[in-house]
């Protein structure tokens, strides 16, 4: 079930990215890269790692999206200039398929791939039998999934139980120390160049 | 390299303070680049260099190669912070007569502004952390997030100058292409991840070296390829190298001195750093040795030792082979793949270079060329080639930093356009590409006007061809002389053949540079620039040709000059006393090899 | 076939949809009653009486307004981008009332013990921004977009600083789970020893919810009506449902990260009969709803570009101040909740 819907959001965020790119209307482009970031969180909160997840829906769609959408409200694009663009594209299309199945194909020699661990599709193909699994039978134990953890009580390998928050903290600080410091640099360099890029230097 | 880093956090804060002129900002920056390069050379005497140390917990990893790169590229930093332009005060009246705009007697001569140098020292402090952290790195998270450092400060750097059109057109090509790139090399790493569940690089390598999955090796292997791809796409090489021409020459020629120089080095050392930590490179010695080792066990102790032992022993250093170590076909594919990169780099690179008429995209389409050599060093596995890919890369660099600095030169010379804005000078023109030299017609018959300039550009166009006794000629004949050693003949006569038809296209700028400038001048008059500075130009170029010797037009900085020179000096005599950079860069390569 | 597999999940979805209308309806009610309240204590404070005709006392006056508003006339410009122009008052409501998910009443009594509580309630409140941007532009005004975008900076500003300051509550409390946070107070109420960040809280709260001193978008005298301008009846409905909603969700949540929740001290629970924690927590929301209004009534509004500046150039500081003061306190004496 958890499967299920994991790959329904996963197809979700790959559909909503293609009609990013293709639609029209910038705005209904912005609302498609919403709906991708939204679905990307889903997925991650259906993974086990809700604090992720949540924090892509504040970051991404949040604030950076919003930022998109100022932008682009502000531009005043007009919609025929726009038209006018994309129609110069889709005389690419074949080439953009043909080079995009061989990127495929590239990919998923080396990467095993079959069909059936695609839950979404196989739960399609197999929906007789899902649905006599889920009408039929007389046990409870499908139903409701319990996942089995480790959990050995000896006093040698309990460490600590960590929530979320303190796994990630625990090895981001101490280990991972310079990534932080490097990436406030990065943000610093990131907060610093739109004031150059946009400063206007009065007497 | 971390104490940069601090330096810089007080750098950032002195730039909110206005009393600091550009002038001497750009100046401080390129001292604290100067004295970064002088403690990392500090840095070489400590002993346990070596094959290399971790540190920040195995995150970073310095060597002797990184320690070295760190100094060039400090030091190159800080010489090209140099060549921003300064005016005296006693200079300006004289083009500022001739100009359309009319000067009043009492204008404050004080405020001679150099558009952007704050920023440009900034952000080019930046981008020198984030090469500088780049090839130290040790994990694919460093590795992604110090190209991104340095990538970002590129970006700014080529859009920083917004009032020319083209220039943020170019800037922001350069972004998408770039942003698209890096998706790339974060794709490469994450497929590593998937399949390896590790990110340090030298832990790959240990569970590489232990197991024999085919899965592993197959997605390794395509984890390696993007990642490549990504740092090929960022270096301009063929086939990926589409965007260059058009960034470099769009963009004001300070900005494309940075562009061309810094991103290249690190970009290759890195690749150098992640084939040998990842073992692509190297133990092609300790394989023959491994195998002479167990004839002399098979020799000595067939006796003790029983049939199924040694077909483990057998076994065992057969998967120590560097081939075979991240599958039978990565360290195959990699190789390929470079070489293929190659080819084409070199062939595009000189065969598209003979049609450009402007002068930085000729510039560009060498660089091309050069970076079809680097890889050829590069995909070539032996001491010899990475002896010479390092001398390659210390000799293009100077070489490349010469020209670009004697065209600035003369940029700053030929043309006097000292626009007034907001009752301030500003050195580089309005836009900051309107000193810039774009074409090559431009620079005629300037070995009469200004010859010491024009011989080192003439010097600096030949050691780039390969000329001898220049610099560039051992460059080349090293790294072909390293793939003949290695048996890849067809890539050196192709390198042959380029180099002589990439002479031809360096002559043509020295041909042009000598020609009479008599003849010329009337194309020069009317190839004209901008139409609301036609007059201007001609009367100043008549006052620069005129009054040459007491030279009314702009100096260039002393120490601009003096570095011109000694650079050039440096292409010239360098084989008078080639053995210190040989040297270094033979037992830098060794070091490589025989730990 | 009917079997054991099909009656638990129909039961198990009707309990739950069961619990969602326990606790919603009550939340609708509330928001209705909170107009009137409003609008009695403005009339207070002005001196002056507010609507007494409706019922006694004008308590049913939400009531015949909720009527009115539902048989007026729907008008949607003609141009406006229809889609949007009905999903934008719809989301800006969904999200004002899925915060109320899990806002615990009781030891533990939530639709969803969340541990993440807090990072949810704040990406709601990212998230009811777009509703407020959609409405405006999709309307096609120009001072609906104006007042659309307005809110949406302010918005987005402030709900900076109330990041901060809810950060620094997680700080102390070591959790970002609400029960928890309920709990650690146990011992002093976090307004105590966090009250200049109360009052920024405050504040940032008073902006992201577009009430006075912060309301210049929905001045009726400025920009007609702000972002909603085009918006007519029973969409204009979602909207006011949605402010007052934010309203009393917000308020609730000052009770419960600086004061105590559910908790009294020396308050005995007994859970036989009625919990008189949730109505202790009804007590302290209907307290800071009362703020609200009060500050409505008494302060002047402040204009655009003052807003912004008191944020981002003097609000700003002040919680990044404390965001560093806080955890130094607390590792300095050791204090730190783990």
């Amino acid at each position: 079930m958890k499967n299920l819907f994991i790959d329904i959001l996963a197809f979700g965020a790959l559909l909503s990215s293609v009609l990013v790119i293709t639609s029209k209307n910038p705005v209904i482009a912005v609302i498609f890269l919403i709906s991708v970031f939204i679905n990307a969180a889903g997925y991650l909160i259906l993974l086990g790692i809700g604090f992720i997840g949540i924090s892509y829906i504040i970051l991404y769609v949040g604030a950076i999206a919003v930022l998109f959408l100022f932008v682009i409200m502000l531009l005043n694009i007009r919609l025929s200039d726009l038209l006018e663009a994309g129609s110069q594209y889709t005389k690419n299309i074949p080439l953009a398929i043909a080079i995009g199945l061989l990127f495929i194909y590239e990919i998923f020699t080396i990467i095993p791939f079959r069909i059936h661990d695609v839950s979404l599709i196989s739960s399609l193909l197999n929906l007789i039998t899902n649905l006599n699994e889920l009408f039929l039978t007389s046990d409870i134990s499908t139903l409701n999934v319990v996942y089995n953890t480790i959990n050995p009580i000896l006093a040698d390998s309990t460490f600590t139980n960590f929530t979320q928050i303190q796994a990630l903290g625990q090895s981001l600080y101490t280990f991972g120390a310079f990534w932080l410091i490097i990436t406030s640099v990065i943000l610093l360099l990131a907060m610093v160049a739109p004031i150059f890029i946009t400063h206007k230097s009065n007497k | 390299m971390s104490f940069l880093s601090l330096l810089i956090y007080v750098v950032a804060k002195a730039l909110h303070s206005k009393n600091i002129s550009p002038v001497s900002f750009a100046r401080i920056v390129s001292i604290v680049f100067i004295y970064a390069g002088v403690l990392s050379s500090n840095a070489f005497f400590v002993q346990t260099i070596g094959q290399g140390i971790g540190i920040y917990s195995g995150l970073f990893e310095v060597s002797s190669i990184s320690l070295f790169i760190d100094i060039l590229i400090f030091f190159i930093g800080g010489l090209i912070l140099v060549s921003w332009p300064s005016i005296s005060k006693t200079q300006l009246l004289y083009p500022v007569k001739n100009n359309l705009l009319s000067l009043q007697k009492n204008t404050d001569l004080h405020t001679v502004k150099l558009n952007n140098a704050g920023e440009y020292s900034l952000i080019v402090l930046f981008s020198t952390i984030g090469a500088s952290l780049l090839i130290s790195s040790g994990d694919l998270i460093s590795m992604y997030l110090s190209i991104e450092l340095q990538s970002f400060g590129v970006y700014i750097l080529s859009s920083i100058f917004r009032d020319s059109e083209s220039s943020t057109f170019a800037g922001l090509k350069y972004f998408l292409l770039g942003g698209l790139s890096s998706c790339i090399i974060l794709l490469g790493s994450v497929i590593l991840y998937s399949y390896t569940g590790l990110t340090n690089f030298e832990s790959i390598y240990s569970l590489v070296a232990i197991s024999d999955g085919e899965l592993v090796s197959h997605g390794l292997s395509l984890g390696f390829i993007l990642i490549i791809l990504g740092f090929l796409f960022k270096i301009g090489a063929a086939p990926l190298h589409n965007w260059s021409p058009d960034v470099y020459e769009d963009t004001p020629t300070i900005v494309t001195i940075w562009l061309t120089i810094m991103p290249k080095i690190s970009i290759i050392i890195f690749l150098l750093e992640l084939f040998s930590q990842i073992d692509i490179i190297g133990n092609n010695v300790s394989m023959v040795e491994q195998i002479v080792f167990l004839d002399t066990i098979k020799e000595t102790s067939s006796i003790f030792i029983s049939f199924s032992d040694l077909k483990e022993i057998v076994s065992l250093t057969n998967n120590l082979n560097p081939e075979k170590l991240i599958g039978e076909n990565t360290g195959y594919i990699v190789k390929n793949l470079l070489l293929i990169s190659s080819l084409l780099s070199l062939i595009i690179g000189t065969i598209v270079g003979l049609a450009q008429t402007k002068l930085k995209r000729l510039l560009t389409y060498s660089t091309i060329s050069h970076v079809g050599f680097i890889l050829l060093a590069l995909a070539i596995n032996s001491e010899q080639s990475i002896d010479s890919l390092i001398f390659y890369i210390v000799q293009y660099t100077i070489t490349n930093l010469n020209t670009f600095l004697i065209i600035l030169g003369f940029g700053y010379i030929l043309k006097n356009i000292i626009l007034i804005k907001n009752s301030e000078f500003l050195a580089l023109g309005e836009t900051g590409t309107e000193r810039d030299i774009k074409e090559i017609k431009e620079l005629t018959g300037q070995f009469f006007s200004n010859p010491l300039l024009s011989i080192s550009l003439t010097i600096c166009l030949f050691s780039m061809a390969g000329i001898p006794p220049l610099m560039g000629f051992f460059g080349k004949q090293f790294v072909l002389y390293s793939a003949i050693q290695s048996g890849y003949y067809f890539m050196s006569i192709v390198g042959i053949i380029v180099s002589v038809i990439s002479a031809s296209y360096y002559l043509k700028i020295i041909k042009v540079l000598h020609s009479s400038k008599v003849e010329e001048e009337t194309n020069s008059k009317k190839s004209g620039i901008c139409d609301s500075f036609n007059h201007s130009i001609a009367s100043l170029e008549q006052l620069a040709t005129e009054g040459q010797s007491q030279s009314a037009a702009t100096k260039i900085t002393n120490f601009h000059s003096f570095l011109i020179s000694g650079l050039t000096l440096s292409i010239l005599i360098f084989i008078l006393k080639p053995s210190i950079l040989l040297n270094s860069t033979q037992l830098l390569s060794l070091s490589l090899f025989c730990y | 076939m009917i079997n054991n597999n099909l009656i638990l999940i129909i039961l198990n979805t009707l309990i739950s949809l069961i619990d969602v209308l326990l606790v919603l309806l009550p939340v609708l009610l509330s928001v209705a009653f909170m107009t009137i309240i409003e609008r009695k204590q403005l009339a207070a404070h002005q001196r002056r009486v507010g609507p007494n005709t409706v019922g006694y006392y004008g308590i049913l006056q939400p009531f015949s307004d909720a009527l009115k508003l539902i048989l007026k006339e729907t008008v949607i410009p003609s141009q406006s981008n229809k889609i949007l122009f009905y999903l934008a008052p719809v989301s800006t409501l969904i999200f004002s009332l899925l915060g109320w998910g899990i806002i615990p009443f009781g030891q533990g009594l939530t639709l969803f013990d969340f541990s993440l509580g807090i990072l949810y309630t704040l990406a709601l409140s990212s998230l009811g921004v777009y509703g407020v941007l959609f409405a405006g532009w999709s309307a096609n005004s120009k001072y609906a977009f104006l007042g659309s975008l307005r809110s949406t900076a302010a918005m987005i500003s402030y709900e900076l600083i109330l990041s901060s300051a809810i950060l620094i509550v997680i700080l102390l409390a070591g959790s970002f789970n609400f029960t928890t946070i309920i709990e650690s107070q146990e011992a002093i109420w976090f307004v105590v020893p966090l009250l200049p960040v109360f009052i920024f809280y405050f504040i940032s709260i008073l902006a992201e919810t577009s009430r006075t001193p912060f309301d210049l978008q929905e001045a009726e005298s400025e920009l007609v009506a702000g972002f909603f301008t085009e918006h007519s009846s029973i969409i204009f409905v979602f909207f006011f449902l949605a402010e007052y909603s934010s309203i009393v969700l917000f308020s609730c949540i000052t009770a419960i990260l600086f004061f105590g929740g559910y908790n009294m001290p020396e308050l005995f629970v007994n859970n036989t009969f009625i919990s008189l924690q949730a109505v202790v927590l009804g007590l302290k929301t209907c307290v800071f709803c009362f703020m609200f209004v009060w500050f409505r009534a008494t302060l002047p509004r402040l204009r655009y570009d003052q807003l912004i500046e008191f944020c981002w150039l003097n609000l700003l500081p002040v919680a990044v101040a404390f965001i560093i003061l806080v955890p130094c306190i607390l590792v300095a004496f050791d204090i730190a909740p783990y």
